[in-house]
């Protein structure tokens, strides 16, 4: 563990945005959420100042050659056996067709593809990247998922679908056309419900490391730990 | 052993004693004793990991203890039934209110409905008047479950404060 710091409530780096820490752009000079995390050691803390979170660096054995995570209450390391990539924001459920069983610590997680009852599943948003699922390894990349809290998810967009306040929200389960979105949903009485609109304000979520690139369309939603399915 | 204090802004405190603070900042810390969390101050109110910061529409008076659902335009209001429950108050600060989706926190229980709750009960917020909930005898076979009670008690009218464990999952 590196010194404290003393910065904001006794953490080593004070107050930091969600895109500071979780965009994929935020290292990226001339990013509007630029944060050089190059001197962040294991177990440094921040708190996000977006939904007031406290959170703990994790480089993964403690190198800090490996990739940087941030966890924090609720925020567990898994795997990605989707065979797209994952970016920060898509919704992950867990996975359902296990053929093979690789060698990793991490639970299995996917964005849903068609198969199997992803409302089942809900698991939570993921918070950084990760490859898609190999062959040759029998599984994808790692990533961090959040499971409960408010955090931004990518969401549809048209009106039949954004999360608006008072909405409940769903994992979208009627096409892999839109695998990792979440979608409104005005019926309590329906499968796959994650969560509630929190904040209907769009929060543009970015998917590569470009500056400004073509943010994903997303939202603020207030997950659950599950949802109760039948 | 030896101890290394808590880094916290404010240390350890009880919730009355946090409750009571003045002249925070945004981000400051402080460790809740009652409730056993780290609590961020968001600019506006104490919150941690198991709540989320709303403002009332002010169409009812809302307590701690109530359960409370969203509205439209994002505040929120006593809750009505079981499809839309939210949460539960657990504390009211500057017109901010934190409300709590899991852990154990105080829920408002209908002493109408219920004159008294034994350890274990589930709680129930259909069966109850807005914002208050009540032991649901059959859990398993119905809506409206928020959580559990974690305490025996004898109520008073018109309605008394009781330890729940609060439960996460989406209700329908």
């Amino acid at each position: 563990m590196s010194y404290l710091f003393g910065n904001t409530g006794g953490t080593t780096w004070g107050l930091k945005n969600y895109n500071q820490i979780f965009a994929l752009n935020s290292e990226t000079v001339g990013a509007t959420d630029y944060w050089d995390k190059s001197l962040v050691q294991n177990y440094d803390t921040v708190i996000c100042s977006t939904n007031n979170k406290l959170l703990t660096a994790y480089y993964r054995n403690g190198d800090s050659s490996n990739e940087l995570y941030w966890y924090g209450a609720g925020i567990y390391l898994m795997q990605n056996m989707d065979g797209d990539a994952i970016t920060p924001g898509d919704y992950m459920v867990g996975y359902y067709n296990l053929s093979s069983s690789p060698s990793t610590n991490y639970p299995f997680v996917q964005k849903y593809g068609g198969g199997g009852n992803p409302y089942e599943r809900c698991v939570g948003v993921a918070l950084s990247s990760a490859t898609a699922f190999s062959e040759r390894d029998g599984y994808g990349g790692p990533l961090i998922v959040a499971t409960f809290g408010v955090w931004p998810c990518k969401t549809r967009t048209g009106s039949s679908y954004a999360p608006r306040y008072g909405d409940h929200v769903q994992v979208y389960i009627s096409s892999s056309t839109y695998a990792g979105l979440v979608r409104r949903t005005t019926s309590s009485g329906t499968y796959g419900l994650i969560g509630k609109c929190y904040d209907d304000a769009s929060f543009p979520i970015f998917t590569d490391s470009q500056a400004a690139g073509e943010p994903a369309e997303g939202k603020q939603i207030l997950l659950w730990t599950a949802s109760e399915t039948d | 052993m030896s101890y290394k204090p808590l880094p916290f802004t404010y240390g350890s405190l009880t919730l009355s004693q946090i409750n009571a603070l003045t002249g925070m900042s945004q981000g400051e810390t402080v460790y809740n004793t009652e409730w056993n969390v780290i609590e961020v101050y968001s600019g506006n109110v104490w919150t941690n990991d198991q709540c989320a910061i709303f403002q009332s529409d002010g169409t009812d008076t809302i307590d701690v203890g109530n359960m409370v659902e969203q509205n439209t335009s994002g505040t929120i209001r006593l809750n009505t039934g079981y499809a839309d429950w939210l949460g539960v108050v657990a504390r009211i600060q500057s017109g901010y209110y934190t409300v709590a989706f899991t852990g154990k926190y105080d829920v408002l229980v209908d002493d109408n409905t219920s004159a008294s709750v034994t350890n274990g009960d589930a709680l129930s917020t259909n069966i109850a008047p807005d914002g208050l909930v009540a032991v649901n005898a059959s859990p398993a076979s119905s809506t409206g479950i928020v959580g559990y009670c974690c305490e025996t008690k004898n109520g008073s009218s018109p309605s008394y404060l009781v330890k729940c464990a609060v439960q996460t999952v989406e209700i329908y």
